[in-house]
């Protein structure tokens, strides 16, 4: 694992490099298929708008995986204000301590609602568009942001006998144990659906609701991976993870919404 | 007469400037990240009024530009330090490590 490289003096999270590789690469794909339909402009005030919510939910998930966390440091800094030896350091690192990591999910559904917001702010025209844009562009930025977790090292993957030898300096638990490499496989798994959704784009096949479809593979696909991810800190619930679970919500909701629209394909009379 | 939007294209330069300055130093990360961010949404509105006005707005480009050049930087900056210690808190038990092991 290489979590750091060293780019002129200065050090710099491998994460960070290929989270803003995936940035670019999706908003120049989102550009190229909004062409004519909104400018360069529309495109970035929408992607500031995702980046937004992508941030905010991503570390708000995260800190609920961690409520226990939450709820000891809230009864710590109580009693520091009571005692009057409350300090804002203390503040600082309750905070980081419980908001310092990243749920995908979180990023996803914050970066929709973010999204939805900037629609209804600025009255955009082409809303179906650009969410379906969006539906594209978002396994392409997340098959280059899980090529960050391998070498980060955050989603090191579940011991087994193929594999990588993991070395983590800041986890010294994962190292010296050769582990699944599960980060690169829901890389592939993302890209290939970035493809597929592409193709449908191309033949302007469920014009509206690709983003149902993303919702119908990506979960599928998460709650078979989650077995073998092997990190246990993003919270288990009833035998299966954060993600498992919104997987779960996240794929029921897609379900519905196609099963209602073959239902309401068939009652409409043809002609 | 209908609104160029210069007002917006130069609060996105001025922005975009501090952001792009301010994005190399670690402790001004996060001050940085929002400059380049508003930055960023300053110059777009900036252009897009420039666009409807039927003018070319050069600030505005300007603008976005170092906006999207501050904003990059500092998020790597600041993903850096959010990545290391999700990494540190990614082995398991950590939430307990954390609590047993409590000190300031």
């Amino acid at each position: 694992m290489h979590p750091y490289i060293e780019i002129f003096g200065k050090t710099v999270g491998t994460y960070a490099i290929c989270a803003t590789v995936g940035m670019a690469a999706a908003v120049f794909v989102a550009w190229r298929l909004l062409k004519g339909a909104a400018s360069v402009d529309d495109v970035i005030l929408a992607t500031v708008s995702i980046g937004i919510g992508m941030m905010l939910g991503s570390h708000i998930l995260y800190a609920l995986t961690r409520y226990e966390l939450i709820g000891f440091y809230i009864t710590k800094i109580a009693e520091e204000i009571q005692g009057g030896t409350f300090k804002m350091t203390h503040l600082c690192s309750a905070f980081s301590a419980c908001f310092g990591g990243m749920v995908f999910y979180g990023g996803f559904l914050g970066g929709l609602a973010a999204l939805d917001v900037y629609v209804r702010i600025a009255k955009v025209g082409f809303r179906s568009q650009l969410f379906d844009a969006c539906a594209v562009c978002v396994p392409l930025f997340h098959g280059f942001g899980r090529i960050g977790c391998f070498f980060g090292g955050c989603c090191y993957g579940k011991e087994c006998s193929v594999g990588f030898i993991a070395h983590n300096p800041l986890v010294p638990e994962m190292s010296g144990v050769r582990r699944f490499p599960i980060a690169l496989v829901e890389s592939t798994f993302c890209f290939l659906l970035f493809f597929v959704l592409l193709l449908l784009w191309r033949k302007k096949a469920k014009k509206g609701g690709l983003l149902f479809v993303y919702m119908l593979i990506y979960p599928a696909g998460r709650f078979v991976i989650e077995f073998f991810r092997g990190d246990a800190v993003r919270g288990i619930f009833f035998g299966l993870s954060t993600s498992q679970w919104v997987s779960i919500v996240l794929f029921a909701v897609a379900s519905v919404r196609f099963a209602l629209e073959a239902h309401r394909r068939k009652a409409t009379p043809k002609g | 007469m209908q609104n160029s939007g210069k007002g917006f294209s130069i609060a996105g330069m001025v922005l975009g400037i501090v952001a792009t300055i301010f994005a190399w130093f670690v402790w001004f990360g996060y001050i940085a990240l929002a400059c380049g961010i508003v930055g960023i949404i300053c110059a777009a509105v900036g252009r897009k009024k420039a666009a409807e006005a039927g003018v070319t707005s050069g600030i505005g480009t300007a603008g976005l530009v170092l906006s999207i050049i501050g904003t990059t930087f500092a998020a790597i900056g600041v993903i850096c330090c959010t990545i290391c210690y999700a990494g540190a808190c990614a082995a398991e038990d950590a939430v307990n490590d954390a609590i047993d092991g409590y000190n300031w």
